[in-house]
């Protein structure tokens, strides 16, 4: 492109310049030869006249001296009357009166008729005068040609030049008149002789445009050379008079050169007048002569050509000079003005490529144009504002793009994202199209199913019903049919679909039947669920009205049985009447028996029904214990028991509900009285931080570790002999258990078959009611924050002087979801540890009396509580002194919240959460392991195979796996080996029960896979229980010795 | 000493007051909560047992009548209550009851309560 528009502008100069050139040549051309014409004819002129001129002169000079031999002739008379004497003294008054330079000599001959004595000659010459010349034999004078011709013509003669060999030796031409006598005879010739010297230097001073001053040699004498004009004389005869060329003219010896020897001769002395053109030395030069009339003579001037068109050569050099520069100056100008032409056309162009190549904002490079006045200018603003347009119209076609993308995106998105199947089918039934979600219900990709029939997944019934759907919405345009089917997908997985067709078979966009599948198998499962969970909740409900009113109207009758027997029994004792009185008793006791169980069933009923409330208050323990003794110390009596309560001084008062302690300690304390005898039976009540304990100890039959693991259990006594022979419900342990918990505490259990049994109940001093405090407010304080914590919560135990110290702390631990307890002094610290077994301690260094130093050591040398982490709270960077002693980490005072944190959730990931998994296909041999470890305070999940287990691990990791050996679909061996393939649960702890007998080869597969292998049957709770410990202290001391090393 | 029983059921009535009777009381009886709160008022009791189940008027709106009015807002009220299914104890407590009791009576017991509430009024009034 560029190359085009250059040779557009260069087209144009060459072509400007060409024609002015020629234009210019032409008239240079033409100016010139006009010039040199004119010229020519003004110097031919010119010079013809000079010529002419000089010729004329020389007429005149020869007519002045003529002057002398007319004056001579014209008196005859008195020249007759003169002596020679006389004669002589005129002549020199006539020479005397020419000037000296005209005129050489004048003289007078004599003819041959002249008189006797006479000389032949008077001549006076300007070298004899005043004496005159008198040559020898005169007569000889007559033929000469002065002589003869003056004497032939008889009127003024001019001679030809001669020299003079006579008398004076000079070149001289001579004027001669015939005298004549007064008779009229012929006399004799008077004349006057001119010198040549003179003729020649006036020729030689005749210069070509004598009166310009051009040439710079024009006033000194001719002289003969290339570029010099020069002008010569010729006589009549054609004797070359006057010349520059001295070698041609008259000389003592030589009579002067012919004319025509000499360039142009030939054709000077064929006319009397005119120019001629030759070539002298090689030089061009014009020839220019004219013949004076009264002498003969020529005068000739020979002029270089140069100097006549000299000028016009000069117009001409000086015309080109200027043409040329004119020329170089027009095609500055067109070529200039081309440029600023094409300049503009050079950016349209260049915009008009880029707008090709959409680039649009190159348009604002055309401003400069834009603003021009001309057509270019109106050119250019078309072209930006048609730009604009077509940028406008490309960014509105981008927007529309965009907008469509994202919209199809977005609809897109919505189609996929949706849980139910939106699909296309063809009039046959066939997918077209099928969301992804079609993966979810049917287990297959979308692109697997095209072409594939819906019908191909249903029961023939349902599909018969999709079909006749299909029909019905393909009766009409745009119909629309609900249908629900059944899916077969494996024989037990059967999916309940509504299917919803519309048929848009004549919607061009879509040009096929959009079946809408929803899967609404769960939410019927979860309809049916919740039917069935109503109905459950329904008839609980009533059950538990029906146990309230019933007890209602139990215990009407059983209270007058109860009052009046008691009434009646007093009666008989007044009267005496002692056969009476021990039936009375009979009937009193039982219905006191009735009572309790018809209390404990109402209990239970209420517990199960979620109905049991807390009522919250404050109230003396050891009033409460009096209480307590006073109703136990008859049944501690009845069996021959010694009852002995052993407490403090005081326990003060304490939060909690009163009636629900009461129950607990008199149902601890009854069965204890019950199953001792003759024994003793023992409450220890303690208070301690934040908890009060009650250790109920007896002396009596004991348990075995079977009955101690279903002893919590409802409806279950230790044994079912035992209700025979002791009486109760079986009810009251889970019922005071459940009361413990309802307050955050609990009641555990220490049997030793045969030597006796301990209870111990444990709850808060401070107990909140949370359903209440939930229920009628919502506070978010600190507090409540901390007990609504769940009891399962990971305890932190800070051990520190400082109460600020511990608030901070426990504000910090609580927000993060630890239980906080605390303990101002170092004894107090290691009670409490021994008491609760936190799951942590976090531990102050510089405390009063007891260090954190010996605090560490002690709690690091039990063997009890070595195992719980310490977490070390100094001002000072102790690391060093805490790590040998055994501290889990050492944080340095003000501590680093974050970091603290980060420590303790380590630890509690490890500890805190006691999670286990049992994997047994009987259900009775879970819930024994279930029930031995929820009460040692775990979590349990149950999986029946090892696919459910692998199911499990998937939702929840347990820090512990039980797992049975022998069950359907996988069993134990193939559960390991799937297990530790995962890098992900490769670690968890498995501890294998079985009843198999375990071959050697069972050993080796399982090898390197358990930690441990247990008989079923030969194992007891204890020892799964210990087993599991051990397992999990194992790995606790691996992760510590981890932390360990990586600080 | 006069204790007001206020109970609907003639045998627990019955069985009740002769049982008080022969501990040495004087016993007034109404046998629903309207009556009783009559009886309060003209009887002057110095404890009333009050049902909580009763006809006419039942026994938390009598007690809360009876401790509402001046002249027998001294009056110990114990509540005697088989609803041990929804006899919220502190809701006898809010309704103005002083003390509460569970039927079937445990006579030594709800005299124990009985003496409690003399005592304390007694307390009272010497303190006054």
């Amino acid at each position: 492109m560029p190359s085009k528009q250059r040779s557009l502008s260069k087209k144009l100069t060459l072509a400007v310049a060409a024609t002015t050139c020629a234009i210019l040549v032409l008239t240079i051309w033409f100016s010139y030869a006009q010039a040199r014409s004119a010229l020519e004819q003004q110097s031919d002129a010119e010079a013809l006249k000079q010529v002419e001129s000089t010729a004329g002169n020389m007429d005149a000079y020869v007519d002045r001296v003529a002057v002398v031999p007319r004056l001579i002739a014209a008196n005859p008379s008195s020249r007759a009357a003169m002596g020679p004497q006389e004669m002589v003294a005129f002549l020199n008054r006539l020479l005397g009166s020419l000037p000296p330079e005209e005129a050489f000599g004048v003289y007078i001959a004599p003819g041959e008729n002249g008189r006797a004595g006479e000389p032949a000659m008077l001549w006076v010459d300007r070298n004899s005068a005043p004496n005159a010349v008198r040559p020898q034999g005169g007569t000889r004078d007559q033929n000469k040609e002065w002589f003869q011709a003056a004497r032939e013509r008889a009127e003024l003669h001019v001679s030809e030049p001669y020299y003079d060999a006579g008398g004076s030796n000079v070149e001289v031409v001579s004027v001669t008149q015939p005298v004549y006598s007064p008779s009229g005879q012929f006399a004799g010739v008077a004349g006057a002789d001119l010198s040549l010297d003179l003729i020649r230097t006036i020729v030689s001073f005749v210069r070509f445009r004598r009166d310009d001053d051009e040439n710079g040699d024009s006033s000194g004498p001719a002289q003969m050379g290339p570029g010099k004009d020069y002008t010569f004389l010729i006589s009549r005869e054609g004797r070359i008079m006057a010349h520059p060329n001295d070698a041609w003219i008259i000389r003592k010896d030589f009579s002067g050169a012919d004319v025509k020897t000499v360039p142009g001769g030939v054709e000077i002395s064929r006319g009397s007048m005119g120019s001629a053109r030759v070539m002298e030395s090689g030089e061009a030069r014009r020839i220019y002569w004219s013949t004076a009339p009264l002498t003969g003579w020529k005068v000739a001037m020979s002029v270089p050509e140069d100097d006549i068109v000299g000028p016009a050569n000069t117009l001409a050099r000086r015309t080109a000079l200027l043409a040329a520069v004119a020329v170089v100056f027009l095609i500055f100008v067109v070529w200039t003005v081309g440029r600023r032409l094409m300049e503009p056309v050079g950016r349209l162009t260049a915009a008009a490529e880029n707008v090709s190549q959409q680039n649009y904002e190159s348009a604002a490079a055309l401003d400069a144009v834009a603003i021009r006045d001309d057509e270019l200018g109106q050119l250019a603003q078309s072209f930006r504002n048609m730009v604009r347009e077509i940028s406008n119209r490309e960014k509105s076609l981008l927007d529309a793009e965009e907008r469509m993308r994202k919209s199809e995106t977005y609809y897109r998105s919505l189609i996929e994202n949706t849980t139910d199947i939106i699909s296309v089918m063809d009039r046959d039934g066939r997918f077209q199209y099928a969301s992804p979600s079609i993966t979810q219900i049917f287990g297959i990709k979308a692109a697997e199913v095209r072409n594939h029939k819906i019908g191909e997944f249903l029961t023939p019934e349902t599909n018969a019903a999709l079909r006749e759907a299909m029909n019905v919405a393909m009766s009409s345009w745009g119909g629309t049919e609900n249908v629900e089917v059944e899916a077969v997908l494996t024989s037990d997985d059967r999916r309940i679909l509504v299917v919803s067709v519309h048929n848009m078979l004549d919607n061009p966009a879509v040009n096929g039947i959009v079946a809408h599948v929803r899967d609404v198998t769960e939410r019927r499962r979860a309809a049916a669920l919740s039917r069935e969970k109503e109905a459950a909740e329904m008839a609980n409900k009533a059950k538990s009205n029906f146990l309230a009113n019933m007890s209602h109207e139990l215990r009407t009758p059983l209270n007058a049985i109860i009052g009046y027997s008691e009434m009646l029994t007093e009666l008989a004792e007044d009267d005496g009447n002692e056969e009476y009185k021990s039936d009375l008793v009979k009937i009193h006791s039982a219905g006191k028996h009735l009572l309790g169980l018809i209390n404990d069933v109402l209990d239970i009923s209420k517990i199960e029904a979620g109905k049991m409330d807390l009522y919250v208050e404050t109230f003396s323990v050891d009033q409460m214990l009096n209480d307590v003794h006073s109703v136990i110390d008859p049944l501690a009596r009845k069996n021959s028991n010694e009852l002995i309560f052993e407490m403090p001084e005081s326990l003060g008062s304490i939060q909690a509900d009163v009636t629900k302690t009461r129950q607990c300690l008199l149902n601890l304390l009854s069965n204890a009285c019950k199953f001792t005898s003759q024994g003793k039976v023992t409450l220890k009540a303690e208070r301690s931080g934040p908890w009060i304990s009650f250790a109920v100890t007896d002396t009596g039959i004991g348990m075995t570790k079977e009955q101690l693991a279903k002893l919590f259990g409802a409806f279950q006594q230790a044994d079912a002999s035992t209700t025979r022979k002791f009486g109760g419900t079986g009810l009251g342990l889970a019922i005071s258990r459940h009361f413990c918990r309802m307050m955050n505490g609990d009641i555990v259990v220490e049997s030793t078959l045969g030597v006796g049994t301990t209870f111990t109940m444990r709850i808060p001093v401070s107990v909140v009611d949370r359903q209440h405090e939930v229920a009628v407010e919502k506070k978010a304080s600190e507090a409540e924050v901390e007990e609504a914590l769940p009891a399962g919560a990971p305890l932190v135990l800070v051990i520190d002087d400082d109460p600020v110290s511990i608030n901070i702390l426990r504000r910090t631990l609580t927000k993060d979801g630890y239980r906080v307890e605390q303990a101002l002094s170092g004894p107090e610290g290691l009670q409490l540890a021994r008491q609760l077994r936190p799951d942590a301690i976090t531990l102050d260094v510089m405390m009063p009396g007891m260090d954190g130093w010996e605090v560490l050591t002690r709690l690091k040398s039990d063997t009890e509580l070595a195992e719980i982490p310490v977490i070390l709270l100094s001002l000072l960077d102790d690391r060093k002194n805490g790590f040998a002693l055994g501290a889990t980490e050492c944080l340095t005072k003000p501590f680093d919240k974050d970091r603290l944190l980060s420590v303790l959730n380590g630890i509690s990931h490890e500890r805190g959460s006691r999670h286990a998994l049992i994997v047994d296909d009987q259900p009775e041999n879970r819930e024994l392991l279930r029930h031995g470890l929820e009460s040692d305070g775990w979590t349990v999940d149950e999986a029946a195979n090892g696919r459910e287990a692998l199911d499990q691990l998937k939702v929840r990791r347990p820090e512990v796996i039980l797992l049975d050996l022998m069950m359907p679909e996988m069993d134990g061996t193939e559960f390991v080996q799937h297990l530790r393939a995962s890098e992900l649960t490769r670690s968890i702890p498995v501890l294998v029960i079985t009843a198999k007998d375990i071959t050697a080869e069972d050993r080796q597969r399982l090898s390197g896979g358990v930690q441990a292998i247990l008989q079923k049957g030969s194992t007891d709770m204890e020892e799964v229980m210990a087993q599991t410990k051990s397992l999990l202290t194992a790995k606790l001391r691996a992760a510590v010795a981890n932390r360990l090393v990586k600080v | 000493m006069k204790i007001l029983i206020v109970e609907d059921n003639e045998m627990n009535r019955d069985m009740l007051s002769r049982r008080l009777e022969r501990k040495g009381y004087i016993v007034a009886m109404a046998v629903d909560g309207a009556e009783g709160v009559a009886m309060a008022a003209r009887e002057k009791p110095d404890v009333i047992l009050m049902d909580m189940s009763l006809p006419v008027m039942d026994g938390w709106e009598a007690t809360r009548r009876v401790k509402s009015s001046g002249e027998t807002k001294n009056i110990p009220v114990i509540a005697l209550t088989a609803h041990a299914m929804e006899g919220d104890r502190h809701k006898t407590i809010e309704a103005g009851c002083d003390d509460y009791d569970t039927k079937p009576i445990d006579l030594a017991r709800l005299l124990g309560k009985i003496e409690a509430q003399l005592q304390r009024v007694k307390a009272d009034h010497g303190e006054r």
